[in-house]
């Protein structure tokens, strides 16, 4: 019973600890909607629970996390197009109809599209490093790939979106 | 810093400024998931339950069963009424009719022929 609530107690400040980042990530990972985001990560932490005993520390535990997360992510997007094409033969709205709005809908819907031109690596890359913060080191780990590789899916996806925002960054300038 | 780096980081924070989802309910989202994880703990113990089960029923099965015939001893050489002896080959389970039973079959079907001949 004590372990049980320990191992609890230590799932609790996991969660707590990584909420937040983890939906934000799956949320530029997957570029839907919150709720789909919460799902992907629910899902991501219900299998950190179970694999919570085979870590002892949470820095490791978190790695394999967000490698969990990261894949998740890759799986969702992988059927988005299915589950679209079912969402249109039961009537149902389109899955991009349901994105949050916040902010500036124009310019995230730039940045969007942006993003959606980097090929899943790349935005994966991007998106761990550059938008979340983590190092070159533990990003590669997540995906599984030697650092050399994270910094050269970097450089691409800079180049990419330096030219396709361009417009953006011209606006922006004067 | 250069030019084009401070161009980049600046874009960069844009997009992590920009592109950022609304902040999740904390509350909603750890309810939903405590439901989950209540539901899996749940299903594993159902498929515990369902494993302990039959591996019980296994145990008893094979706790009721009879045992196994012991193998019948292999019968020994025999002999017929006609006085052909039989036996038993394990390569040719049937009985195989020696040459004495073969001799009187074919003395049957040879003697009319036998007569005839001059």
């Amino acid at each position: 019973m004590i372990r049980s609530e320990s191992r609890d107690a230590r799932f609790a400040r996991f969660v707590r600890q990584h909420r937040a980042r983890a939906v934000r990530t799956a949320w530029r990972l997957t570029g839907e909607d919150l709720a789909t985001a919460e799902e992907v990560t629910q899902e991501a932490l219900l299998r950190a629970h179970s694999a919570l005993a085979r870590f002892r520390d949470d820095a490791s535990l978190s790695t394999w996390f967000y490698r969990i997360l990261v894949r998740q992510a890759a799986n969702h997007r992988r059927w988005r197009g299915v589950r679209q094409r079912w969402a249109a033969l039961w009537g149902e709205g389109s899955e991009a109809g349901r994105r949050d709005v916040l902010g500036d809908p124009p310019l995230r819907d730039q940045i969007a599209a942006a993003m959606n031109q980097l090929s899943p690596a790349q935005r994966e890359a991007f998106t761990l490093v550059r938008l979340e913060g983590f190092t070159i080191v533990e990003t590669a780990h997540i995906m599984g790939k030697a650092p050399g590789t994270i910094k050269s899916h970097l450089h691409r996806a800079h180049e990419s979106l330096r030219h396709e925002l361009a417009p953006l960054r011209q606006q922006e300038s004067p | 810093m250069s030019r084009q780096e401070q161009s980049s980081s600046s874009l960069i924070e844009l997009i992590r400024q920009e592109w950022a989802p609304p902040e999740t309910d904390a509350a909603a989202f750890d309810t939903a998931l405590r439901a989950r994880l209540v539901g899996v703990r749940r299903r594993r113990r159902l498929l515990l339950v369902a494993a302990g089960a039959a591996a019980l029923l296994a145990v008893a099965a094979l706790r009721q069963a009879p045992p196994a015939p012991e193998p019948l001893p292999r019968p020994a050489a025999q002999s017929d009424s006609a006085g052909s002896s039989l036996w038993w080959s394990e390569a040719t389970p049937q009985p195989v009719a020696l040459p004495g039973q073969y001799q009187a079959l074919s003395a049957l079907f040879l003697e009319p022929l036998e007569t005839e001949a001059p």
